[in-house]
């Protein structure tokens, strides 16, 4: 077989310029398929940490309790089991959040304007900061230093006409359903996530449960910091498993397999819920203690992650279309090949080469190609993908949810890179294969006599 | 005591008996009482109410804009029905209340979806809730009274705080006609207790032996410049068949 490789090796360096062709043709296709998997992979990472700053985790266990044994409100008072729960996740999970939301409608001057309020306790959550893009003012404050503080998104803030430092109303319903109002000084004004719709306005936990009539200590949705974002999932399956052995009502409802309505229906539930959406309802059996419901950020940002996957396969798609005309280059330039080295194959069978050998020669000759050609790609995509993280994005707007701290990240995995390289090969081998073919089925004594 | 401080004197204590005897008239004043004759007056009991309602909302972003509204109550069932029939693009839309739950109906989807009677009505000023029967007697305590008029009126100005927490509006104030015991002015308070909506009920009809607002004014109070006013037409206490309140009549309506 070395001998065969070998042989192959010298013919590819015979035909240099040729090789540096094709090969040039499979690096490139290579570098664009390899910087697209690892950008979108980076930017789904980059997003799914970003929106764990502002969201406030992954992993979400939203509370409902009964009121007068009939109406379920949407609360979480006593957290001792939730608590209990994250010992069996504890070395995978970064931190816990409690946070409070509504939907709340924002009132200056004659402008009003409904939009999501989320309640964070700043004090406890030194990064929160870190996943907004401030455009205006600061978000550096917590509930003892300016209580009634919000940071409005840059959509709320234009259409209310408000600047930072000016005072907005706030009317919301507390958890029970009576009408409330508050009074927010804009502390800043950020970016969002434009069409996910997963962005809110913030102030401080304090505030917001006071207006939502709840008493101190209790909160709406429990979340949960995962330390690896592929392991969401798990972590996730996890607290289920150890909330369902405390004892707990636990619910969840993405994740249950049951008819599709009825999973829509109720996660639909969780999900307003989870963005303050939730209203009083009425329930026709009662039960004891806090119903939990358990939500994940993937499942939340599953649109996101669906437009990724598009983006991926569209992307291969495109590669395997490059491929399929480099092979069509890949099957011309071995015909000629074949063509020039007919007398020298005629020669190499009458001194007893096998067929199967000389089919041999020309696939590793389309491997050898395709291989010297798939590394320099990648070896370019890698020098591409060091020098865009390098550079600074952050001013660009609408691109800070997929930075990490205003840089690019690239992320690929050792099976992207495999299946790229295999589909790589694939195709060169399956290009060559007929020209290689039909220099093994030459006959000798014509292939000697043959004057081109 | 000179004739001029005796004067004084017998002033001063001319105006505490008369400060003392508004007192005691206000103690004597049985609010409760009044309260159940503003309910008993807006309560249509065993009676069916319908009517058209145009609703004109001016709303500074939106400007001006007129929706016609037919309304059935029937107040001993909780239930009321509402099918905007102008304008023209929102034709078909309606809301139906059985009991606890309340329905949004779109013609354009011909889905139902569940909403809240504290959420506004089609976006004004009014509240879903304004077109259902609420009981002030039963739903508020009262925390404060006085006498005193509003414009030509001789009113009771009563404080009314929710006894309990689901009530939409937690406080209110209300103004009502000492003559004819009927609502002239109600505001609406905050749980922190900012005012958030005046209603005005300056023109009543008299249907039967009920005296209904034939025209309410609903001023928001925290958005500047954002009212609606409803005014009543063919109003009625005849009889309803069951049917109307149900959903298979807001779909038959609506095509």
């Amino acid at each position: 077989m070395w001998t065969v490789v070998r042989i192959a090796l010298r013919n590819t360096r015979r035909q240099g310029r040729r090789g540096v062709l094709l090969g040039g043709a499979i690096a490139f296709s290579l570098m664009v398929i390899t910087l697209l998997n690892a950008f979108t992979a980076g930017a789904v990472s980059n997003i799914k940490n970003n929106l764990a700053y502002v969201v406030g985790g992954h992993v979400f266990i939203t509370g409902t309790e009964l009121v007068d044994g009939r109406r379920e409100v949407d609360r979480i008072g006593d957290d001792a089991r939730l608590q209990a729960a994250l010992a069996a996740v504890e070395d995978r999970v970064v931190s816990v959040h409690r946070r409070s939301t509504a939907v709340a409608t924002f009132i200056f001057g004659s402008k009003a304007v409904t939009y999501a309020l989320e309640g964070v306790d700043f004090a406890a959550e030194p990064d929160f900061a870190k996943g907004l893009a401030v455009r205006e003012g600061t978000t550096v404050f917590d509930a003892a230093t300016d209580p009634r503080a919000v940071i409005l998104p840059a959509s709320v803030a234009e259409r209310l006409g408000v600047m930072v430092g000016e005072t907005v109303l706030v009317r919301l319903l507390t958890i029970t359903g009576q009408q409330n109002v508050g009074e927010l000084r804009v502390a800043a004004v950020t970016e969002e996530l434009q069409g996910f719709g997963l962005t809110a306005a913030y102030t401080s936990l304090q505030y917001l449960n006071s207006l939502l009539g709840l008493a101190p200590g209790e909160y709406q949705t429990f979340s949960v910091v995962v330390r690896d974002v592929r392991e969401i999932d798990t972590v996730a399956d996890q607290l289920y498993a150890a909330l369902q052995e405390s004892g707990a009502l636990v619910e969840r409802p993405a994740a249950q397999r049951r008819s599709r309505a009825e999973m829509e229906e109720e996660g639909m539930a969780v999900i307003s819920q989870l963005f303050g959406q939730g209203a009083v309802r009425l329930v026709e059996e009662p039960w004891e203690g806090t119903k939990f419901s358990l939500v994940t950020l993937n499942e939340l940002m599953q649109p996101v992650v669906s437009a990724m996957t598009v983006l991926d396969a569209i992307a291969r798609g495109i590669f395997v279309v490059l491929l399929l005309i480099t092979a069509i280059g890949i099957t011309n330039t071995f015909r000629m090949v074949i063509i020039e080295r007919t007398r020298e194959i005629g020669t190499m069978r009458a001194f007893g080469m096998q067929k199967s050998m000389v089919r041999s020669i020309f696939l590793w000759e389309a491997a050898l190609i395709a291989l010297a050609g798939g590394a320099a790609g990648l070896l370019a995509a890698g020098v591409i993908a060091g020098v865009v993280s390098s550079l600074d994005f952050s001013h660009v707007r609408g691109f800070e949810f997929f930075l990490e701290a205003g840089h690019v990240t690239m992320n690929i995995t050792a099976a992207d890179l495999a299946l790229n390289m295999a589909i790589v090969l694939g195709i060169c081998l399956a290009a060559a294969w007929l020209p290689a073919s039909a220099a093994a089925n030459l006959p000798p004594v014509k292939a000697l006599g043959a004057h081109y | 005591m000179t004739s001029r401080r005796r004067l004084l004197f017998i002033g001063a204590l001319v105006l505490a008996l008369a400060s003392c005897a508004a007192t005691a008239l206000a103690q004597e004043v049985d609010v409760q009482a009044i309260l159940r004759a503003v309910d008993e007056q807006s309560n249509f009991g065993d009676r069916d109410f319908a009517a058209v309602m145009t609703i004109i909302t001016q709303d500074p972003e939106k400007g001006a804009e007129k929706m016609v509204v037919r309304q059935f109550r029937r107040d001993r069932e909780n239930k009321f029905l509402l099918l905007i029939e102008e304008p023209r693009i929102q034709m078909g839309q309606g809301y139906l209340m059985d009991g606890d739950n309340l329905w949004f109906y779109d013609p354009e989807s011909r889905q139902f979806s569940h909403t809240s009677l504290k959420e506004n009505f089609a976006g004004s000023a009014a509240r879903n809730d304004d077109f259902s029967f609420r009981s002030l007697s039963e739903d508020y305590r009262v925390v404060g009274y006085e006498s005193g008029a509003l414009g030509a009126y001789d009113v009771h100005i009563i404080e009314l705080e929710a006894v309990r927490d689901d009530v939409s509006d937690p406080y209110l104030k209300v103004w009502v006609a000492k003559d004819a015991n009927v609502v002239l002015k109600m505001e609406s308070y905050s749980l922190t207790k900012r005012l958030m909506r005046t209603a005005l009920f300056p023109n009543y009809i008299r249907v039967g032996d009920k005296v209904i607002p034939r025209v309410m004014i609903f001023v928001d109070e925290l958005v500047q410049g954002r009212r609606a006013q409803v005014t009543l037409d063919e109003v009625s206490l005849s009889d309803l068949p069951d049917t109307v309140f149900t959903k298979a009549f807001i779909e038959r309506a609506s095509r």
